[in-house]
């Protein structure tokens, strides 16, 4: 087999070997909101994009093809995947972990919960 | 003691207990027990115990509508009923399920802009399912008139958009919101909105008690419990159109899943829950409807003791406060084996949520507790707690 021959075979390996992690990497990120100066809404970026986001910036994605939306809040550098917000059992109890409301507007506002468009009532004990 | 001393002082310290728990389990039941340990403890321990999703949820999408998404128009309340017609037909179009409004429509706006929602809702191909209010709101006879007329026109259901936050019969509520409400016993009877879109696509299981049962997002990537988008600005400041109301990049998102729609204000809807009770940061109603859905879909539930199993954990709990006061009350070590009890209540509470979604009675366990150690110190000695005192000081003057 002549040199030329097993640097084509090799080549054509390593395509396929590295080919299916580039498959799966057809995820994308859409940016759903963002707070970030140089990161617009609509931006796409790829799974794996580094982002770096200085305290109070946040951003919201949208990861398809599953469709799910994501919260990163700043200080953080690093990609989607690997971020992991605080929420230890020292943070829980301080109260650092959030709600499940996913809402990035956040800014906790100085004034009492005003009953809307849903109410609160007394419910009889089963 | 000889023995028949002691075999009365037990039959006394079973029939208190019995009654204890009797006694306890009747008051609890009329919710005449301080709500304090329950509220304390159910809320820590689901907030600190609640599961966590393994993944977002791929069956429900939340839009919400703030301050920020009405920029350009002259309201902020009610809702723009156009926009709010712009966004049904955008999410039927996308391929929702079904569609569910967390908003209230009691009173006319701009005739045009109500008629144009009307009509949105009544041609939507998805199921659409209208936020209701009834007689349990206080409503005026004019804005359930309008509402059932809007419904009406539809030719949709509605669900009401009721839950419950408080059921202790001596205090005032916190306005935490911890239960699912049924429908109203006044007609019209509607069940939740929640329910409805649940049974969107085949009927579900009833949850076995009212309690919400709250879970957590996924661990890493931040990703949110439900896909959740908020209605970006799509006017400039003078009204002039500017962008989509949903972009077209959102589609694919909310295709196949059921749509809540609901406003997410900074002054409006708001609710604690037991997930932020560290936090003390309100969640929008829309967001407490998405998880009542969720949980109606998996069919999970909190499960509550049924009363003969809190008689018999009361009843136990009274009797070990007779002996624990028996055995060390008057050695003074009395605080100790009732911080020991009071972790271990708190505990086993806990132990129990985590394991079975079971919830402990605190307030009837903390009681039954503090009787049996006051009958076991005042009652359960022969002569009181003098006798009990002169049985201490003649062991004292034997030495033992």
């Amino acid at each position: 087999m002549r040199r030329g021959q097993l640097v084509w075979i090799a080549g054509t390996v390593a395509a396929v070997w590295l080919g299916a992690p580039l498959g799966a990497a057809l995820a994308e990120l859409r940016v759903v909101d963002s707070t970030a100066p140089g990161i617009a809404a609509d931006a796409v970026f790829a799974d794996g994009a580094v982002f770096d986001l200085a305290a109070g910036q946040k951003l919201k994605l949208l990861k398809t093809p599953g469709n799910s939306t994501h919260d990163i809040a700043g200080p953080y550098k690093g990609t989607l995947d690997a971020y992991q917000p605080a929420c230890g059992l020292v943070d829980k109890l301080r109260g650092k972990c959030g709600g499940q409301s996913g809402d990035t507007e956040g800014g906790t506002r100085d004034v009492k919960p005003v009953m809307g468009g849903t109410r609160g009532f007394t419910v009889p004990k089963q | 003691m000889d023995g028949a001393d002691l075999g009365k002082r037990i039959i006394a310290g079973l029939l208190f207990s019995i009654l204890a728990g009797l006694v306890l389990v009747a008051v609890s039941r009329a919710n005449l027990l301080p709500a304090a340990p329950d509220k304390f403890t159910y809320d820590w321990r689901t907030y600190l115990l609640a599961e966590q999703a393994p993944h977002s949820r791929s069956d429900i999408a939340v839009i919400r509508i703030n301050e920020r998404s009405l920029t350009g128009y002259n309201y902020v309340s009610p809702i723009d009923r156009g926009l709010i017609a712009e966004i049904v037909k955008r999410a039927d179009e996308a391929g929702a399920k079904a569609i569910g409004l967390d908003i209230i429509i009691d009173r006319p706006t701009e005739p045009q802009k109500d008629a144009a929602l009307a009509e949105a809702i009544r041609q939507a191909h998805a199921p659409v399912i209208l936020g209701a209010v009834d007689r349990r709101g206080g409503e005026t006879r004019e804005g359930m008139a309008f509402q059932e007329d809007f419904i009406a026109k539809t030719g949709r259901s509605a669900g009401h958009i009721y839950f419950a936050a408080e059921r202790d019969g001596l205090t005032l509520g916190d306005q935490a919101v911890r239960f699912m409400l049924p429908a109203s016993e006044e007609p019209p009877h509607r069940p939740s909105l929640a329910r409805l879109l649940a049974d969107a696509d085949g009927k579900k299981p009833e949850p076995a008690s009212p309690l919400i049962f709250w879970r957590r997002p996924p661990a890493s990537g931040g990703a949110d419990l439900f896909t959740a988008f908020t209605v970006p600005a799509h006017r400039d400041a003078d009204g002039t159109p500017k962008g989509s109301v949903l972009p077209e990049s959102w589609r694919g998102a909310l295709s196949g899943k059921i749509v809540l729609i609901g406003g997410a204000f900074k002054d409006r809807d708001l609710h604690l829950t037991p997930l932020t009770v560290a936090s003390r940061e309100p969640i929008h109603g829309v967001g407490i409807h998405a998880q009542i859905l969720a949980q109606l879909r998996d069919g999970r539930s909190i499960h509550e003791m049924t009363w003969w199993v809190e008689f018999l954990i009361a009843a136990a709990v009274a009797g070990l406060g007779i002996y624990a006061a028996r055995q060390w009350t008057l050695s003074g070590s009395g605080l100790i084996s009732t911080t020991i009890a009071f972790l271990a209540i708190v505990s086993a509470g806990g132990l129990l949520f985590w394991a079975t979604h079971v919830i402990l009675p605190s307030a009837t366990l903390f009681l039954a507790w503090a009787l049996g150690l006051f009958a076991g110190n005042w009652a359960g000695a022969p002569g009181g707690k003098a006798g009990q005192l002169s049985d201490n000081e003649a062991k004292l003057a034997s030495g033992g």
